[in-house]
Order: structure tokens, then sequence, then C-alpha cells
């Protein structure tokens, strides 16, 4: 899994702890998910511990700004060659970064089965996002609200 | 007052944040509406393929993903 926030760490490993799941099977990498591999990348902290993000999207949220940090950023493809990934499934709730990630040095789309994507975008730009994927050969097969699952026609 | 707790859980799952984790996320957790629109899609996804999970925050969605898939990655 991957989650730039290091205080997360703790907890992520706490939870799995709790319901009995193996802690050697958990492997969290501390980066930002992003279209490009960069260091000291401004990550905007807000007063709701969930909804941080490196993206510069406007998202709807009316959070106060809390502070901001500087995380790295790794890509898709590299995670996929780093573990072996063959096919795979993506989920993603990355606070307004989707549109980045999906649309952009996204070769690895093509290994992609299924996509669980919470689109924090504005109306525009999620229907946009949406059927980027669509053109892509996936199709939407649930939806909850702003959640979304896609499947490869 | 739910501000001051620090265990929640879901008909699956107990899990743990801080107390000075953020009272919003604490408000939706108590009332078990925290990633439930997520949680509720999992069941359309693959048993047998590994999953890239990103935005991981407690972990909540990740062990649902993790009893999903079992095994896998």
């Amino acid at each position: 899994m991957i989650e730039p926030n290091k205080e997360m760490n703790v907890i992520i490993r706490e939870n799995f702890k709790i319901n009995n799941f193996n802690e050697n099977e958990i492997n969290i990498i501390n980066y930002g998910l992003s279209n490009k591999e960069k260091q000291n990348v401004s990550y905007q902290k807000f007063e709701s511990d969930m909804a941080n993000t490196i993206s510069n999207e406007t998202l709807n949220y009316n959070f106060k700004k809390k502070s901001v940090e500087s995380i790295n950023t790794i890509i898709v493809d590299n995670i996929i060659k780093k573990y072996g990934i063959k096919d795979f499934q993506l989920v993603l709730d990355i606070e307004g970064e989707e549109s980045n990630v999906l649309k952009k040095n996204n070769e690895w789309l093509l290994k992609c089965r299924r996509i669980l994507l919470e689109n924090h975008l504005p109306k525009t730009k999620l229907h946009d996002l949406n059927n980027y994927l669509i053109e892509k050969g996936f199709k939407i097969i649930s939806k909850k609200q702003n959640v979304f699952l896609f499947m490869k026609v | 007052m739910y501000k001051n707790e620090t265990r929640f859980k879901t008909n699956e799952f107990n899990y743990f944040v801080p107390k000075s984790f953020d009272p919003i996320t604490k408000f939706l957790m108590k009332f078990n509406i925290y990633e439930k629109k997520e949680r509720s899609l999992i069941k359309y996804m693959s048993d047998n393929t590994d999953i890239i999970e990103a935005g991981a925050g407690i972990g909540l969605i990740s062990m649902y993903l993790k009893k999903k898939i079992g095994k896998k990655n």
C-alpha cells in the first residue's frame, strides 16, 4: 500500500495487528503516487487527517489548511517493476491527484484490470476523467456517489 | 463524546486512531460512515489479482482488500 503520511505507518500496523493479520504481509510505501517521480514535493496537510494532498486541483473541501510538508512521489510503473507485478487492480484515494496518475505516463493501464476510484475532482473534471477511462477500455460496473469501480472490458 | 474515542469498528473490523486524530473523521468513524462507499464496492473486485492501493490512510480499506484477496499482495 502507498501512503505518504509516515504518521499513518504505526496506525496501519496496529490496525492489522488488532485484526489478526500477519504483520509481515504489510508493505507500506511512504511516497505519494503521481505521474512523475520527484523529491521534495509539497504535501498540504489539512485539519482533516484524511484530506492531505500533493494535488493543486481545486478541491471541494472546506477544511482549514494546517501545514505543508515535503514528500517524494512514485509512479505506478516503478511499483510494478519493483514487485514484479503483471496484472493488477488499482485502488485510488489520492485527493485530487487521480487525474495526473490516470491520464499521464499511463502505459501501465494495459496491465490494469480494475480501478476502484474515489474521484475528488469537481463535476466537469470528474466526468472527463471517467470518460477518459472509458475511452481506454474500461467500463463502470458499480458506483456510489463519487466512488467508481471500473473494469477492463 | 466521540472526540475522545480512539477505538472504532465496522461489521468486519475493529480499528484504532490516535486521540489527536481530527474530530471530523472520528465523527464518520463513530457512525460507521467512514469509507463506507469504498467498502461497499470492494465485493466487485477480483479475488485473485494483485492490488496496488494508493492513499491507504489508517489502513481500513487495506484490511478489506487484504481479506478479499487473501495471500495475494
